[in-house]
Protein backbone atom coordinates (compact mmCIF):
# COMPACT_ATOMS: atom_id res chain seq x y z
CA UNK A 1 0.00 0.00 0.00
CA UNK A 2 1.79 3.13 -1.13
CA UNK A 3 2.06 5.98 1.32
CA UNK A 4 3.70 8.61 -0.79
CA UNK A 5 3.41 12.26 -0.01
CA UNK A 6 3.61 14.99 -2.59
CA UNK A 7 6.00 17.52 -1.08
CA UNK A 8 6.40 20.99 -2.53
CA UNK A 9 9.38 23.29 -2.80
CA UNK A 10 9.33 27.04 -3.19
CA UNK A 11 12.64 28.81 -3.72
CA UNK A 12 12.63 32.16 -1.91
CA UNK A 13 16.13 33.43 -2.52
CA UNK A 14 18.87 32.25 -4.83
CA UNK A 15 22.44 33.46 -5.11
CA UNK A 16 25.59 31.68 -6.21
CA UNK A 17 26.51 30.87 -2.64
CA UNK A 18 23.16 30.98 -0.89
CA UNK A 19 19.73 29.48 -1.34
CA UNK A 20 16.67 29.76 0.84
CA UNK A 21 13.67 27.57 0.15
CA UNK A 22 10.52 26.25 1.75
CA UNK A 23 9.94 22.52 1.82
CA UNK A 24 6.34 21.71 2.62
CA UNK A 25 3.86 18.85 2.90
CA UNK A 26 6.36 16.35 4.17
CA UNK A 27 7.79 14.93 7.36
CA UNK A 28 10.59 16.16 9.63
CA UNK A 29 12.52 12.98 8.84
CA UNK A 30 12.74 13.98 5.17
CA UNK A 31 13.82 17.52 6.01
CA UNK A 32 16.43 16.18 8.39
CA UNK A 33 17.72 13.59 5.94
CA UNK A 34 18.12 16.30 3.31
CA UNK A 35 19.97 18.54 5.77
CA UNK A 36 22.28 15.75 6.88
CA UNK A 37 23.09 14.69 3.32
CA UNK A 38 23.92 18.28 2.34
CA UNK A 39 26.34 18.57 5.23
CA UNK A 40 28.03 15.21 5.09
CA UNK A 41 27.38 13.31 1.88
CA UNK A 42 27.71 15.61 -1.09
CA UNK A 43 31.09 14.87 -2.66
CA UNK A 44 33.63 17.64 -3.25
CA UNK A 45 37.38 17.88 -3.83
CA UNK A 46 39.87 18.62 -1.07
CA UNK A 47 43.61 18.29 -0.63
CA UNK A 48 44.30 14.89 0.88
CA UNK A 49 47.96 14.14 0.26
CA UNK A 50 50.82 16.61 0.57
CA UNK A 51 54.42 15.99 -0.42
CA UNK A 52 56.66 18.61 1.12
CA UNK A 53 59.97 19.15 -0.62
CA UNK A 54 61.13 22.06 1.44
CA UNK A 55 59.65 23.64 4.51
CA UNK A 56 61.88 26.03 6.35
CA UNK A 57 58.94 28.03 7.71
CA UNK A 58 58.06 28.15 11.39
CA UNK A 59 55.20 25.68 10.92
CA UNK A 60 55.54 21.92 11.10
CA UNK A 61 54.72 19.83 8.04
CA UNK A 62 51.64 18.24 9.64
CA UNK A 63 50.21 21.60 10.63
CA UNK A 64 50.71 22.91 7.14
CA UNK A 65 49.18 19.81 5.55
CA UNK A 66 46.11 20.20 7.72
CA UNK A 67 45.71 23.84 6.75
CA UNK A 68 46.02 22.90 3.09
CA UNK A 69 43.36 20.25 3.48
CA UNK A 70 40.89 22.80 4.77
CA UNK A 71 41.23 25.10 1.75
CA UNK A 72 37.99 24.83 -0.20
CA UNK A 73 38.55 23.91 -3.85
CA UNK A 74 36.04 25.02 -6.42
CA UNK A 75 35.00 22.61 -9.16
CA UNK A 76 33.58 23.89 -12.42
CA UNK A 77 29.94 22.79 -12.70
CA UNK A 78 29.74 19.48 -14.49
CA UNK A 79 33.24 18.34 -13.55
CA UNK A 80 33.10 14.68 -12.62
CA UNK A 81 35.71 12.75 -10.72
CA UNK A 82 35.75 9.20 -9.42
CA UNK A 83 36.75 8.21 -5.93
CA UNK A 84 40.44 7.47 -5.67
CA UNK A 85 39.70 4.08 -4.11
CA UNK A 86 37.45 3.12 -7.04
CA UNK A 87 39.94 4.22 -9.67
CA UNK A 88 42.00 1.71 -11.64
CA UNK A 89 45.18 3.78 -11.43
CA UNK A 90 48.07 2.91 -9.18
CA UNK A 91 48.37 6.03 -7.01
CA UNK A 92 46.37 8.81 -8.59
CA UNK A 93 45.47 10.09 -12.05
CA UNK A 94 43.42 12.85 -13.69
CA UNK A 95 40.23 10.85 -13.31
CA UNK A 96 40.42 10.71 -9.54
CA UNK A 97 42.59 13.59 -8.39
CA UNK A 98 44.01 17.01 -9.08
CA UNK A 99 47.59 18.03 -8.38
CA UNK A 100 48.38 21.48 -7.04
CA UNK A 101 51.81 22.87 -6.43
CA UNK A 102 53.15 25.66 -4.31
CA UNK A 103 56.59 27.19 -4.33
CA UNK A 104 57.13 30.41 -2.42
CA UNK A 105 60.28 31.79 -0.94
CA UNK A 106 60.74 34.98 0.99
CA UNK A 107 63.15 36.24 -1.65
CA UNK A 108 60.73 35.69 -4.53
CA UNK A 109 57.90 37.55 -2.84
CA UNK A 110 59.83 40.29 -1.11
CA UNK A 111 61.61 41.35 -4.29
CA UNK A 112 60.54 44.74 -5.50
CA UNK A 113 59.13 45.86 -2.19
CA UNK A 114 59.66 49.43 -1.01
CA UNK A 115 62.62 49.85 1.36
CA UNK A 116 60.67 50.36 4.58
CA UNK A 117 58.86 47.03 4.04
CA UNK A 118 62.00 45.12 3.09
CA UNK A 119 62.33 43.08 6.25
CA UNK A 120 58.68 42.25 6.88
CA UNK A 121 57.56 38.62 6.49
CA UNK A 122 55.75 37.54 3.32
CA UNK A 123 52.40 35.77 3.33
CA UNK A 124 51.79 32.43 1.67
CA UNK A 125 48.10 32.19 0.78
CA UNK A 126 45.83 29.86 -1.11
CA UNK A 127 46.28 32.05 -4.19
CA UNK A 128 49.87 30.77 -4.37
CA UNK A 129 48.54 27.27 -4.98
CA UNK A 130 48.81 26.48 -8.68
CA UNK A 131 46.32 23.92 -9.88
CA UNK A 132 47.32 21.60 -12.72
CA UNK A 133 43.66 21.23 -13.74
CA UNK A 134 41.94 24.43 -14.92
CA UNK A 135 38.54 23.13 -13.78
CA UNK A 136 39.57 22.94 -10.13
CA UNK A 137 41.25 25.55 -8.00
CA UNK A 138 41.23 27.23 -4.61
CA UNK A 139 38.06 29.21 -4.07
CA UNK A 140 38.30 32.79 -2.96
CA UNK A 141 34.92 34.34 -3.23
CA UNK A 142 31.76 32.89 -4.58
CA UNK A 143 30.75 35.96 -6.53
CA UNK A 144 32.82 38.28 -8.64
CA UNK A 145 31.19 41.42 -7.18
CA UNK A 146 32.70 40.75 -3.80
CA UNK A 147 36.07 39.85 -5.24
CA UNK A 148 36.39 43.29 -6.83
CA UNK A 149 35.23 45.09 -3.71
CA UNK A 150 37.61 43.35 -1.33
CA UNK A 151 41.34 43.52 -0.95
CA UNK A 152 41.61 39.93 0.12
CA UNK A 153 44.16 37.83 -1.66
CA UNK A 154 43.44 34.35 -0.47
CA UNK A 155 43.39 32.20 2.61
CA UNK A 156 46.48 32.58 4.79
CA UNK A 157 48.54 29.40 4.93
CA UNK A 158 51.86 30.51 6.43
CA UNK A 159 54.18 33.46 6.88
CA UNK A 160 57.81 33.38 5.77
CA UNK A 161 60.64 35.55 6.94
CA UNK A 162 63.99 36.17 5.29
CA UNK A 163 65.61 33.03 3.93
CA UNK A 164 62.59 30.76 4.41
CA UNK A 165 60.95 28.76 1.68
CA UNK A 166 57.95 26.54 1.15
CA UNK A 167 57.86 24.06 -1.69
CA UNK A 168 55.29 21.30 -1.96
CA UNK A 169 52.87 19.41 -4.16
CA UNK A 170 49.41 18.59 -2.96
CA UNK A 171 46.99 16.02 -4.32
CA UNK A 172 43.30 16.80 -4.04
CA UNK A 173 40.88 13.88 -4.05
CA UNK A 174 37.15 13.45 -4.14
CA UNK A 175 35.51 12.63 -0.84
CA UNK A 176 32.57 13.22 1.46
CA UNK A 177 32.39 14.98 4.79
CA UNK A 178 31.43 11.79 6.59
CA UNK A 179 35.10 10.94 6.30
CA UNK A 180 36.49 14.39 7.06
CA UNK A 181 34.75 17.76 7.43
CA UNK A 182 37.07 19.35 4.86
CA UNK A 183 34.91 17.75 2.16
CA UNK A 184 31.74 19.47 3.30
CA UNK A 185 30.37 21.82 0.62
CA UNK A 186 28.33 23.94 3.04
CA UNK A 187 29.01 26.41 5.83
CA UNK A 188 25.40 26.65 6.84
CA UNK A 189 22.72 24.10 6.13
CA UNK A 190 19.85 24.49 8.52
CA UNK A 191 16.11 24.45 8.50
CA UNK A 192 13.63 26.11 10.79
CA UNK A 193 10.01 25.27 11.34
CA UNK A 194 7.70 27.76 9.72
CA UNK A 195 6.25 29.86 12.56
CA UNK A 196 2.50 30.15 12.93
CA UNK A 197 1.80 33.40 14.78
CA UNK A 198 -1.76 34.18 15.72
CA UNK A 199 -3.11 37.41 17.14
CA UNK A 200 -6.42 37.01 18.95
CA UNK A 201 -8.29 40.15 17.91
CA UNK A 202 -11.02 39.73 20.54
CA UNK A 203 -8.41 39.58 23.32
CA UNK A 204 -6.52 42.42 21.75
CA UNK A 205 -9.67 44.54 21.92
CA UNK A 206 -9.68 44.24 25.71
CA UNK A 207 -6.14 45.62 26.00
CA UNK A 208 -5.10 49.25 26.15
CA UNK A 209 -2.95 50.64 23.38
CA UNK A 210 0.00 50.83 25.80
CA UNK A 211 -0.39 47.14 26.58
CA UNK A 212 -0.49 46.28 22.89
CA UNK A 213 2.60 48.39 22.41
CA UNK A 214 4.25 46.38 25.18
CA UNK A 215 3.56 43.12 23.32
CA UNK A 216 4.83 44.60 20.06
CA UNK A 217 8.01 45.87 21.66
CA UNK A 218 8.72 42.63 23.52
CA UNK A 219 9.82 40.93 20.32
CA UNK A 220 13.59 41.31 19.81
CA UNK A 221 13.35 40.79 16.05
CA UNK A 222 10.37 43.05 15.41
CA UNK A 223 7.90 40.45 14.23
CA UNK A 224 4.92 42.56 15.26
CA UNK A 225 3.79 46.05 14.48
CA UNK A 226 0.87 48.26 15.40
CA UNK A 227 -1.56 49.17 12.66
CA UNK A 228 -1.40 52.96 12.26
CA UNK A 229 -5.13 53.45 11.89
CA UNK A 230 -6.69 50.87 14.17
CA UNK A 231 -3.84 50.40 16.65
CA UNK A 232 -4.27 46.65 16.40
CA UNK A 233 -1.37 44.23 16.69
CA UNK A 234 -0.34 42.96 13.25
CA UNK A 235 2.27 40.41 12.21
CA UNK A 236 4.86 42.09 9.99
CA UNK A 237 7.93 39.82 9.75
CA UNK A 238 6.64 36.37 10.48
CA UNK A 239 9.69 34.55 9.09
CA UNK A 240 12.05 36.40 11.43
CA UNK A 241 10.61 34.64 14.47
CA UNK A 242 13.14 32.57 16.41
CA UNK A 243 10.79 31.05 18.98
CA UNK A 244 12.23 32.95 21.92
CA UNK A 245 8.82 33.14 23.67
CA UNK A 246 9.30 36.76 24.77
CA UNK A 247 6.00 37.84 23.28
CA UNK A 248 4.03 34.93 24.72
CA UNK A 249 5.48 35.61 28.18
CA UNK A 250 4.34 39.21 28.00
CA UNK A 251 1.01 38.08 26.61
CA UNK A 252 0.40 35.72 29.51
CA UNK A 253 1.39 38.40 32.02
CA UNK A 254 -1.33 40.59 30.51
CA UNK A 255 -4.01 37.97 31.13
CA UNK A 256 -6.58 38.92 33.77
CA UNK A 257 -7.20 35.31 34.73
CA UNK A 258 -4.79 32.44 34.05
CA UNK A 259 -7.41 30.52 32.04
CA UNK A 260 -7.92 33.40 29.58
CA UNK A 261 -6.65 33.20 26.00
CA UNK A 262 -3.33 34.88 25.35
CA UNK A 263 -3.31 37.77 22.92
CA UNK A 264 -0.58 36.23 20.78
CA UNK A 265 0.39 32.60 20.29
CA UNK A 266 3.45 31.22 18.52
CA UNK A 267 3.53 27.63 17.31
CA UNK A 268 5.83 25.73 14.99
CA UNK A 269 4.39 24.27 11.81
CA UNK A 270 5.05 20.54 11.61
CA UNK A 271 5.17 20.23 7.84
CA UNK A 272 6.72 23.43 6.53
CA UNK A 273 10.49 23.81 6.72
CA UNK A 274 12.48 26.86 5.76
CA UNK A 275 15.94 25.84 4.63
CA UNK A 276 18.93 28.17 4.53
CA UNK A 277 21.93 26.79 2.71
CA UNK A 278 25.17 28.70 2.33
CA UNK A 279 28.07 27.06 0.55
CA UNK A 280 31.77 27.58 1.08
CA UNK A 281 32.16 28.19 -2.63
CA UNK A 282 33.08 24.70 -3.79
CA UNK A 283 29.74 24.09 -5.53
CA UNK A 284 26.90 26.51 -6.29
CA UNK A 285 24.16 26.55 -3.69
CA UNK A 286 21.41 25.18 -5.90
CA UNK A 287 23.76 22.39 -6.98
CA UNK A 288 24.35 21.43 -3.36
CA UNK A 289 20.64 20.83 -2.86
CA UNK A 290 20.29 19.10 -6.22
CA UNK A 291 23.25 16.81 -5.57
CA UNK A 292 22.08 16.10 -2.05
CA UNK A 293 18.71 14.95 -3.35
CA UNK A 294 20.43 12.81 -5.95
CA UNK A 295 22.73 11.31 -3.32
CA UNK A 296 19.76 10.53 -1.11
CA UNK A 297 17.92 8.90 -3.99
CA UNK A 298 21.01 6.84 -4.81
CA UNK A 299 21.28 5.66 -1.20
CA UNK A 300 17.67 4.53 -1.26
CA UNK A 301 18.09 2.76 -4.59
CA UNK A 302 21.16 0.90 -3.37
CA UNK A 303 19.25 -0.21 -0.33
CA UNK A 304 16.32 -1.35 -2.42
CA UNK A 305 18.55 -3.43 -4.67
CA UNK A 306 20.33 -4.93 -1.68
CA UNK A 307 17.00 -5.87 -0.13
CA UNK A 308 16.01 -7.71 -3.30
CA UNK A 309 19.30 -9.62 -3.08
CA UNK A 310 18.72 -10.56 0.54
CA UNK A 311 15.20 -11.66 -0.26
CA UNK A 312 16.39 -13.93 -3.05
CA UNK A 313 19.06 -15.40 -0.82
CA UNK A 314 16.50 -16.23 1.84
CA UNK A 315 14.21 -17.82 -0.75
CA UNK A 316 17.07 -19.86 -2.12
CA UNK A 317 18.00 -21.08 1.35
CA UNK A 318 14.43 -22.10 2.21
CA UNK B 1 48.30 1.45 15.16
CA UNK B 2 44.69 0.58 15.75
CA UNK B 3 43.07 3.59 14.13
CA UNK B 4 40.28 2.50 11.81
CA UNK B 5 40.56 3.15 8.08
CA UNK B 6 39.35 6.69 7.37
CA UNK B 7 36.87 5.64 4.73
CA UNK B 8 35.36 3.03 7.01
CA UNK B 9 32.45 5.25 7.99
CA UNK B 10 30.88 5.10 4.56
CA UNK B 11 32.48 2.46 2.33
CA UNK B 12 31.66 -1.21 2.62
CA UNK B 13 34.63 -3.36 3.56
CA UNK B 14 35.69 -5.98 1.08
CA UNK B 15 33.18 -8.83 0.94
CA UNK B 16 30.81 -7.10 3.35
CA UNK B 17 27.08 -7.31 2.63
CA UNK B 18 25.12 -4.06 2.78
CA UNK B 19 22.12 -5.62 4.47
CA UNK B 20 21.71 -8.60 6.80
CA UNK B 21 18.33 -9.90 7.84
CA UNK B 22 17.56 -11.72 11.08
CA UNK B 23 14.00 -12.88 11.65
CA UNK B 24 12.97 -12.29 15.24
CA UNK B 25 12.74 -15.59 17.13
CA UNK B 26 10.49 -14.37 19.94
CA UNK B 27 8.00 -12.02 18.30
CA UNK B 28 5.78 -13.11 15.37
CA UNK B 29 5.99 -11.28 12.05
CA UNK B 30 9.05 -9.35 13.16
CA UNK B 31 12.58 -9.03 11.92
CA UNK B 32 15.79 -7.06 12.28
CA UNK B 33 17.64 -5.53 9.39
CA UNK B 34 21.28 -4.72 9.94
CA UNK B 35 22.25 -2.04 7.45
CA UNK B 36 25.95 -1.32 7.21
CA UNK B 37 27.56 2.08 6.69
CA UNK B 38 24.37 3.98 7.29
CA UNK B 39 23.34 6.29 10.11
CA UNK B 40 20.46 8.44 11.37
CA UNK B 41 20.05 9.99 7.90
CA UNK B 42 18.46 6.85 6.50
CA UNK B 43 17.51 5.33 9.85
CA UNK B 44 15.03 7.96 10.88
CA UNK B 45 13.80 8.41 7.32
CA UNK B 46 12.96 4.71 7.01
CA UNK B 47 11.44 4.47 10.46
CA UNK B 48 9.07 7.39 9.94
CA UNK B 49 8.04 6.05 6.55
CA UNK B 50 7.38 2.59 8.00
CA UNK B 51 5.19 4.13 10.69
CA UNK B 52 2.94 5.57 7.96
CA UNK B 53 2.14 2.04 6.85
CA UNK B 54 -0.99 0.67 8.51
CA UNK B 55 0.25 -2.90 8.14
CA UNK B 56 3.28 -2.10 10.29
CA UNK B 57 2.79 -2.57 14.01
CA UNK B 58 6.22 -1.53 15.15
CA UNK B 59 9.16 0.18 13.51
CA UNK B 60 12.28 1.43 15.21
CA UNK B 61 15.92 1.94 14.46
CA UNK B 62 19.04 2.27 16.51
CA UNK B 63 22.73 2.79 16.08
CA UNK B 64 24.23 0.37 18.56
CA UNK B 65 27.45 2.37 18.96
CA UNK B 66 28.72 5.59 17.38
CA UNK B 67 32.00 3.92 16.42
CA UNK B 68 30.32 1.01 14.71
CA UNK B 69 29.01 2.13 11.37
CA UNK B 70 25.90 0.01 11.40
CA UNK B 71 22.25 0.66 11.94
CA UNK B 72 19.59 -1.79 13.06
CA UNK B 73 15.98 -1.48 11.94
CA UNK B 74 13.34 -3.54 13.70
CA UNK B 75 10.01 -4.06 11.98
CA UNK B 76 6.91 -5.90 13.13
CA UNK B 77 3.93 -6.22 10.82
CA UNK B 78 0.35 -7.33 11.38
CA UNK B 79 1.00 -10.53 9.40
CA UNK B 80 -0.50 -9.44 6.11
CA UNK B 81 2.94 -8.66 4.75
CA UNK B 82 6.43 -9.75 5.75
CA UNK B 83 8.77 -7.23 7.41
CA UNK B 84 10.92 -7.51 4.29
CA UNK B 85 8.08 -6.42 2.02
CA UNK B 86 7.05 -3.64 4.37
CA UNK B 87 10.58 -2.26 4.27
CA UNK B 88 10.73 -2.59 0.50
CA UNK B 89 7.49 -0.65 0.15
CA UNK B 90 8.73 2.06 2.49
CA UNK B 91 11.93 2.46 0.50
CA UNK B 92 10.02 2.42 -2.77
CA UNK B 93 7.78 5.23 -1.50
CA UNK B 94 10.71 7.26 -0.22
CA UNK B 95 12.57 6.91 -3.51
CA UNK B 96 9.62 8.27 -5.43
CA UNK B 97 9.22 11.09 -2.92
CA UNK B 98 12.87 12.10 -3.21
CA UNK B 99 12.81 11.88 -7.01
CA UNK B 100 9.70 14.01 -6.96
CA UNK B 101 11.49 16.52 -4.74
CA UNK B 102 14.45 16.69 -7.10
CA UNK B 103 12.09 17.71 -9.86
CA UNK B 104 10.20 20.21 -7.67
CA UNK B 105 13.48 21.82 -6.66
CA UNK B 106 14.67 22.19 -10.24
CA UNK B 107 11.34 23.82 -11.09
CA UNK B 108 11.59 26.09 -8.06
CA UNK B 109 15.08 27.22 -9.07
CA UNK B 110 13.90 27.97 -12.59
CA UNK B 111 10.91 29.94 -11.31
CA UNK B 112 13.13 31.91 -8.94
CA UNK B 113 15.65 32.69 -11.71
CA UNK B 114 12.86 33.87 -13.99
CA UNK B 115 11.54 36.11 -11.24
CA UNK B 116 14.99 37.58 -10.65
CA UNK B 117 15.41 38.26 -14.37
CA UNK B 118 12.04 39.95 -14.70
CA UNK B 119 12.93 42.16 -11.74
CA UNK B 120 16.16 43.17 -13.42
CA UNK B 121 14.38 44.39 -16.55
CA UNK B 122 11.98 46.56 -14.63
S1 LIG C 1 8.62 34.07 19.88
FE1 LIG C 1 10.21 35.65 20.09
S2 LIG C 1 10.85 36.04 17.98
FE2 LIG C 1 8.93 34.94 17.84
S3 LIG C 1 7.38 36.54 17.68
FE3 LIG C 1 7.54 36.03 19.86
S4 LIG C 1 9.05 37.47 20.65
FE4 LIG C 1 9.25 37.54 18.42
ZN1 LIG D 1 42.90 7.45 -10.70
Amino acid sequence: MPNTRAPKIEVLELKADFVKFVLSDTDTSVANALRRVMIAEVPTMAIDLVTITENSSALQDEFLAHRLGLVPLRCEPGTKFVYNLDCDCEDNCEQCSVTLSLDVSWESKAAGRPDHEKDLPVFVTSSDLVSHDPRVGPVHFASSDIIDASQDDGIMLAKLSRGQRLQLTAVAKKGIAKEHAKWSPVCVATYQFDPIIKVADDVSATLTVAQRQQVVESCPVKVYGLDERTNNIVVRNRLECMYCDECTNVASSLKLRPEDDAVVTVTASQDRFIFSVETNGTIDADQVVQQALEALSLKLQTLRNELINVKQKILAAA
Amino acid sequence: MNAPERSESWRLNEGEEKVDYEPDTKIPNAGNFIIKKEDHTLGNLIRMQLLQDRQVRFAGYLMPHPLENIMRVKVQTNGEVTPMDALSTAIEDLTSEVDNLTQRFAEGVLACKRLQESRQYQ
